[in-house]
């Protein structure tokens, strides 16, 4: 499963997929607007592995839960823009909640 | 999203690779560039910041093959590039291809065919209630009875719920609307008791079918019924044609009833158009003997079987009552030698299934077409093998490129699809000329089948059709698999070093040669059996027949049908013969009786003046019935005595018909066996018919086949005059002409109508046609059978050729030591000949000995040579070493060809 890297070692496993959503969820990117905002909102501690950017997104368009749509940037370049779908907002919802729930479960063992 | 969802989504994106490509490209190279923009920001050369982008991003190329198989079907992409593949590796070896195209489409093309005739003519059920209850009567003699045998046999049977009888074939008649006066028009016609349609149990589409009352004799107002193609031919579907008044030759008849499209009489290959209740037969000739005379056999009959009785329970009861009525025949005249009467009790009846209904065409055609399906299966049998051998070989000589795909990772299934598409692209290009040739051969089949009775239309079987693509395709896929499991079995780096054979090539050598002699074997065979039957048609064709047939055109006139009297039907043919001779073009005209070389005809018993019997013999003989310049138009010479003169003919008798004339001409073998050395002429025949009377024997002629059909020998035989005799009045008329039938046609049909309005020649051919005509099933077994055992033999020497060329590959590093050591041209070409010599001979002794046990089994198809006639196998053999000797020289001369050079060198 693709994962998202911190700049600085250790290993989030199984995120990317979330992430990109909730990124989505803020309005439609480009996928190097994803890496951008990725960064940003994460106050560049995450960089995204671009080779697993791609993949991810083409998986979760397959999947149904991105849909994506031809445009001219702000720049006047011509890019793939990605939005999501309501399949895609449910998605975010389930794998929030679930990360939701994981955290927890590691907190109690952690501190136990 | 649902998993089919994705499917479609999967499958579309097929269809538009190569735009979703660049779109993932042009994605690709977008982020790129903002990388490197994003790094020149932070101070980057243009160089380095693309560098890093691309480090960054890490492989493109990489990625995108993930994704593609990610958002792809991988399998269906892979499997139209292994497509793809094979397309261009069987373009690469043509000759390969087109041979294995042309193996699998003749296999299933070929077979379709002629399973589909033998499906039609032999096997399909008669379209009746409960064919299998049904039962026809047959003797040896063939399937027609007369009408008082017909009713007494109905009286007596109780194991039949009901006997009907049907007219044996079909008369054209005349049908017009009742009120118009004109010529009508031709229609097919067929004569039915009154129980037929019930008996088979099918109903009227419309209006009703016969019942008894029908048919009884005197009817004043005869009812007809008709198929559904003249119905919607003449009538244009009508719903009214019921009641409808119409004309069928001189009498008014009313439709009943129209029969449904599928309706297929009891003889499932004539097609009548009208049928009428038999009683009329009388009504149409008053003079007709056919209800009330034991001699005339005209009818078929068949019935269904009561519930509950077996066939063998009806037969028995027919056989029964057989016998009793021959013993009764032969208790009535006790004088009879007692040859005659074994003749007499030995005749039988039998019933036969009529669940098929009744196909004249399929006694004839029987044996012939099983001999033609052994025929194929042959073919087949040396035309898979031949394939299984291509395919092995080429395996195996792909060995190397197997172990170098095997090295680059491919796998074991990857490359078993290759192969399986390789061959599934085979079987799909043979399984389309399959069809393709499964319609043509059916249409060929079902136009030579045709020339014979009646048409029978045979369609490719959709099921045949199915089980022999789908029988090829395996057969294709298991072959092109084996090289491919064998992979695993060898070691990939001497697969890769070795020189296209290598490792594999042990296990295929003892098969592959083994293989060539059986396929020559079986080549020799077809080629023996082939060689038989073309020798048959030949003697057929040209055996002595006792009469001239250049230039001589026939056509049958028949004046009954419309009813004038015997002394006026006598002036009409007479007329007509004077008219037709003065036609410019015809040399000679002159009329005789029914059935020339079909084997049919009148017999009569007759006591020579002189002759002594032996207490058992019987003296029969054929009688020829011959008009006026009978012997000089057909070109028998008379060796003796006169010729037939007009006053032979006078006389009439009070009622106007012709008195019987009283004078014979006798065939010389008639001649030689009753009357010996001494002179024939003036001597008299005793005929004893109902009234005792002699002819006077006034001259002899040469024997002709007139009367005998092309196989039977020669019958003794004597001449009546045709203007002589109390025999119906119908005749064929022969011309001897000096232009083709077709050119004469119209000039003919002029003369006659002239003569009678009426009066119009029917069958109208040339001699050789008539010929041609009786010989079609040795035609088609002539013709067939050589067809598919030069095919067979081509097939047989491209596979000794492929096999000695392998060898000769393989070998050539060892003729290069040989060579290099001093053999000659010579020595090298005499290796490879014998060993490719040594493979014929052995197949075609094989072939031979196969021939003699096996042709014995169509000895009854043949004609003037015997099943194991030597100058046929020797003809046999001799092309077999012709062909395969061309087949042999060709590696031969590769072989000398080589360099030793560079055999040695090359390893």
């Amino acid at each position: 499963m693709p994962c998202a890297m911190p700049k600085k070692g250790g290993l989030v496993l199984g995120t990317l997929d979330m992430l990109i959503l909730r990124v989505l969820s803020r309005g439609e990117f480009h996928g190097w607007g994803i890496t951008e905002k990725l960064e940003q909102l994460s106050k560049s501690a995450l960089r995204v592995e671009e080779g697993s950017l791609y993949p991810a997104l083409y998986r979760m368009e397959d999947k149904g839960w991105l849909k994506s749509e031809w445009r001219v940037s702000d720049k006047g370049q011509r890019a793939k823009f990605y939005s999501l779908t309501r399949s895609g907002r449910k998605q975010l919802e389930a794998e929030k909640e679930s990360w939701d729930r994981m955290t927890a479960i590691i907190a109690q063992v952690m501190e136990s | 999203m649902s998993v089919l969802q994705q499917f479609l989504r999967r499958l579309g994106r097929l269809f538009r690779r190569d735009r979703i490509d660049r779109d993932m490209a042009e994605e690709i190279q977008f982020h790129l560039r903002q990388r490197t923009a994003s790094h020149v920001e932070d101070g980057m050369s243009p160089d380095e910041a693309r560098y890093a982008a691309l480090r960054k991003f890490g492989g493109v190329e990489q990625l995108k093959e993930r994704a593609r198989e990610q958002r792809g079907l991988p399998l269906i992409e892979q499997l139209v590039a292994d497509i793809r593949f094979a397309g261009r590796s069987l373009k690469k070896h043509p000759g390969f291809t087109a041979v294995a195209v042309l193996t699998l489409g003749l296999g299933i093309g070929a077979n379709t065919a002629l399973f589909s005739a033998v499906n039609t003519v032999l096997l399909r059920p008669l379209p009746a209630r409960d064919p299998e209850r049904l039962a026809y009567i047959s003797s040896p003699r063939g399937e027609n009875f007369s009408y008082p045998f017909y009713q007494r046999l109905r009286a007596a049977m109780t194991s039949f719920a009901d006997l009907s009888a049907v007219q044996f074939r079909i008369s054209r008649r005349e049908l017009a609307d009742a009120a118009s006066d004109g010529a009508g028009e031709s229609v097919v016609t067929q004569g039915a008791t009154g129980n037929y349609f019930t008996t088979l149990g099918v109903p009227a589409l419309l209006g009703r079918t016969f019942v008894p009352a029908d048919d009884q004799p005197g009817a004043s107002a005869p009812v007809v019924v008709i198929s559904h193609a003249l119905w919607q031919r003449r009538f244009g579907g009508d719903p009214h044609v019921i009641g409808r008044a119409l004309r069928l030759d001189v009498l008014p008849v009313t439709v009943i009833g129209v029969m449904p499209s599928e309706f297929v009489g009891f003889q499932a290959d004539v097609q009548p158009e009208v049928w009428w209740p038999l009683q009329m037969l009388t009504q149409f000739d008053r003079q007709t003997p056919g209800m009330v005379n034991e001699g005339v056999l005209w009818l078929m009959l068949f019935g269904r079987l009561r519930d509950g009785v077996s066939p063998d329970q009806a037969r028995a009861e027919a056989t029964t009552f057989y016998r009793a009525e021959m013993e009764a025949r032969v208790a009535q005249n006790p004088n009879r030698p007692s040859a005659e009467r074994e003749r007499i009790l030995a005749q039988t009846i039998d019933l036969r299934s009529g669940a098929t209904g009744f196909v004249a065409a399929r006694n004839q055609f029987r044996q012939p077409l099983t001999v033609l399906m052994i025929a194929v299966g042959i073919v087949l049998l040396i035309a898979s093998t031949n394939l299984a051998g291509l395919l092995l070989a080429r395996g195996t000589a792909r060995q190397r490129e197997f172990a170098v795909r095997a090295a680059l990772g491919a796998g074991r299934t990857r490359i078993v699809r290759l192969l399986v598409t390789e061959s599934l692209l085979l079987a799909g290009l043979g399984g389309v000329l399959g069809w393709l040739l499964a319609q043509w051969g059916t249409a060929f089949l079902t136009g030579f089948l045709a020339q014979t009775t009646a048409p029978v239309a045979i369609v490719p079987d959709g099921t045949v059709l199915l089980f022999t693509t789908v029988v090829s395709l395996l057969a294709g896929i298991l072959f092109g698999l084996a090289p491919a499991w064998r992979l695993s079995e060898i070691d990939l780096a001497t697969a890769m070093k070795a020189q296209g054979g290598g490792a594999i090539a042990g296990a295929n050598s003892r098969l592959q040669p083994a293989l060539v002699i059986a396929q020559v074997a079986l080549a020799v065979l077809l080629l023996a059996g082939a060689g038989l039957f073309v020798r048959t048609l030949h003697n057929l064709q040209t055996g002595e027949i006792g009469f001239a047939r250049e230039n001589l055109v026939t056509f049958s006139l028949d004046t009954a049908r419309w009813r004038p009297a015997p002394v006026e039907q006598m002036g009409t043919l007479r007329n007509a013969l004077t008219e037709l001779r003065a036609l410019p073009g015809v040399r000679a005209v002159t009329i005789g009786g029914a059935g020339m070389l079909s084997g049919s005809g009148i017999t009569m018993d007759f006591v020579p003046e002189g002759y002594a019997a032996m207490a058992d013999e019987e003296i029969v003989a054929r009688v020829v019935l011959a008009g006026p310049d009978f012997f000089a138009t057909l070109g028998v010479p008379l060796l003796g005595g006169r010729d037939f003169l007009r006053t032979d003919e006078a006389a009439t008798l009070p009622d106007g018909r012709p008195a019987p004339a009283r004078v014979a001409i006798i065939g010389e073998s008639l001649a030689r066996k009753y009357f010996g050395a001494t002179n024939p002429l003036g001597r008299t025949l005793t005929i004893n018919g109902a009234t005792k009377y002699s002819l006077e024997i006034v001259g002899i002629a040469k024997d002709t086949r007139y009367s005998s059909d092309l196989r039977a020998p020669v019958p003794v035989q004597f001449y009546l005059p045709f203007f002589g005799n109390d025999f119906p009045m119908q005749g064929t008329v022969y011309l001897r002409t000096t232009q083709s039938a077709a050119a004469f046609e119209a000039d003919l049909r002029r003369a006659l109508a002239r003569v009678d309005s009426r009066l119009a020649p029917r069958d109208l051919r040339s001699m050789d046609q008539t010929i041609d005509h009786l010989l079609v099933r040795e035609r088609i077994i002539a013709q067939l059978t050589g067809f598919f055992s030069a095919f067979a033999l081509l097939l047989a020497c491209l596979g000794l050729y492929g096999l000695l060329a392998f060898r000769v590959a393989q070998r050539t590093r060892e003729i290069g030591v040989r060579v290099a050591l001093g053999a000659t041209l010579r020595d090298v070409v005499m290796l490879v000949l014998r060993q490719g010599l040594a493979l014929v001979l052995a197949g075609g002794l094989l072939g031979v000995l196969a021939a003699f046990g096996a042709t014995r089994f169509v000895a009854a198809l043949l004609h003037g040579v015997t099943p194991a006639d030597p100058m046929t196998f020797a003809l046999v053999l001799a092309i077999l070493l012709a062909v395969a000797l061309l087949a042999c020289w060709l590696p031969a001369r590769r072989a000398a060809r080589v360099n030793p050079v560079i055999a040695l060198r090359s390893e």
